[in-house]
């Protein structure tokens, strides 16, 4: 989480000031700054990027009534935005929570000091509040306002989200977005795919004939230096289904079968920044002075499982290459001593294959079909 | 120890010696996987304190010890090394099995790379059921091993069924 060290923060970061709380306008870093006991996570605006999800979700939201309030002497243009863009949401639970006892500014107070602390048990709270009381229809009635509820829940917790995003995180993505720019520049069409999310690491998906290049941008040009890891991704379904699904007779059985001997790409799902093939090489990347991290990933092409070695660009890559060779049989170019780390020698196979088959399954079906029951949310319960 | 294994030794002379090798028992550590945690917490901690049954758990070498606890995840890769230390060690010597995954490969029993179970490289004494045991349970089957040592005819050695704890 936190790789910021105290000392660190008392010299200039990256945005080239030091956070005290008389150079920070924003009453949420006051506070938190003023009591650091209270939060030892930074802050939004004094975090190094890629932290950003933390520290947003430890961020209070200011909500209309006294937090405003205590800004308004000092930046009362923020803090009315803030307020602003963090009401819609706080609004709505401070008067589902305060029900229709009272003003609102009487109210607002005791409602939004629990909602600034913890969004998610506010919009518990908020939920609980509106629930209808029991009526004599039953549960149907009940079912239905529950569905609505959970509905109203999500709706919540999404938009709660949204505000904390767009307040707290745009330095991640600027500095996600500057790293791909450059890796644009860098690399032109062999950068091939990106994605960004708010709060999380850049993903870049690269030809794999750029892959060894990727890594010399990255280190040279971007510096990250810091190499995290490097695996491989097998997307094909198992083509021996879900262990886990009924004995066969079942329809579901059946559905897993069907679902798993069919191996068109149809059938392949990719994660962020997409991708085409069965294999994806899969790297992190990491700047230790900033922060910032990026996620590689390269297509494979499934006739020829062969890619660069990064060794020479980073040497922490030497054992990694290695798993993932005896691991996937993914061949890299260029490596000093590809031999197994971790299997015996004389063991034949990639185990982490999809299609390895596991001989005691074999023989014997998974013992957990015995008790097979529902998981709770799938189904009625039941 | 030719004299033990060849029993011809009277009775009462036999007897001294095994009662003595029984509380004499230098316990060679394998922990390979969370049982080593508990099998350290009854090797070295006061509160259980092993060496008041006269197991002491300090050989720096196989070739020091008379029991090793095989206690962990044994993998096809580690199997070897474990063959090889165990063949080092000097006769006459015990092995307990400790946790499900040495006793049979337990939740790795589909794994491609867990050996299932320890008994398939060396001949285990007695096997230790848990994920992972208790210290009393290793406690348990230490004491059981200590009263096989003590009526045990050498000559009859590698013939008695393994002690299964629990």
């Amino acid at each position: 989480m936190s790789s910021v060290d105290p000392d660190g923060r008392e010299e200039p970061d990256a945005e080239g000031q030091a956070p005290s709380a008389d150079d920070v306008d924003d009453p949420g870093l006051q506070t938190e700054i003023a009591n650091p006991a209270d939060s030892n996570q930074p802050t939004g605006s004094s975090a190094a990027p890629g932290e950003g999800t933390t520290a947003a979700d430890d961020e209070p939201v200011p909500a209309p009534g006294a937090p405003a309030e205590l800004s308004s002497d000092q930046t009362p243009s923020q803090g009315q935005e803030r307020g602003g863009s963090g009401s819609p949401a706080a609004d709505d639970v401070a008067q589902a929570a305060g029900g229709d006892a009272g003003s609102p500014d009487t109210t607002a107070p005791a409602a939004t000091a629990p909602a600034a602390g913890a969004p998610a048990s506010s919009t518990d709270s908020a939920v609980v509040a509106e629930q209808p009381p029991p009526t004599p229809t039953g549960a149907v009635r009940e079912g239905a306002a529950a569905e609505r509820s959970r509905a109203d829940k999500a709706a919540r917790a999404e938009e709660v989200a949204e505000v904390v995003d767009d307040a707290e995180t745009p330095e991640v993505d600027e500095a996600a977005g500057r790293l791909l720019d450059t890796l644009s520049s860098a690399l032109g069409d062999d950068l091939q795919q990106t994605h960004v999310a708010h709060g999380r690491e850049a993903w870049a998906r690269v030809s794999v004939d750029a892959w060894r290049r990727t890594a010399e941008v990255c280190r040279d040009e971007l510096g990250l230096t810091y190499f995290c890891f490097l695996s491989a991704i097998d997307w094909m379904p198992s083509p021996y289904g879900r262990s886990e699904e009924p004995a066969a007779g079942d329809e579901n059985a059946d559905d897993a079968e069907q679902g798993g001997d069919d191996e068109s790409p149809a059938a392949i799902e990719h994660g962020y920044a997409g991708g085409e093939t069965r294999f994806q090489l899969f790297a992190r990347l990491m700047a230790p002075v900033t922060s910032v991290g990026l996620i590689l990933k390269a297509d494979l092409p499934d006739e020829e499982l062969r890619a660069p070695s990064l060794v020479e660009v980073y040497a922490g890559a030497d054992w990694h290459e290695r798993e993932v060779w005896e691991m996937y049989g993914i061949t890299f170019d260029g490596h000093p001593n590809l031999v197994h780390l971790y299997l015996p020698g004389a063991f034949e196979g990639n185990p982490l294959r999809k299609d390895f088959p596991l001989l005691s399954r074999e023989v014997k079906p998974w013992p957990g079909l015995v008790d097979v029951e529902a998981m709770p949310g799938e189904g009625d319960g039941s | 120890m030719g004299l033990v294994e060849r029993a011809k030794m009277p009775k009462p002379l036999s007897h001294l010696l095994s009662l003595s090798r029984s509380y004499s028992l230098w316990v060679y550590q394998w922990g390979l996987a969370c049982c080593a945690i508990e099998m350290g917490a009854t090797f070295g901690s006061p509160r259980y304190d092993v060496m008041r049954l006269g197991v002491i758990p300090f050989p720096v070498s196989p070739r020091q010890a008379d029991l090793v606890v095989i206690s962990g995840t044994v993998t096809d890769k580690m199997a070897p090394a474990i063959r090889r230390l165990y063949e080092q060690m000097p006769e006459p010597k015990y092995v307990i099995s400790m946790g499900s995954c040495a006793n049979c490969g337990g939740p790795y029993w589909d794994s491609y790379s867990g050996t299932k179970g320890v008994d398939q490289i060396v001949p285990v004494d007695g096997y230790v059921p848990g994920c992972p045991p208790r210290p009393e349970a290793l406690l348990e089957g230490i004491v059981l091993l200590q009263e096989r040592i003590r009526n045990e005819d050498m000559s009859e050695r590698w013939r008695g069924e393994p002690i299964v704890v629990g």
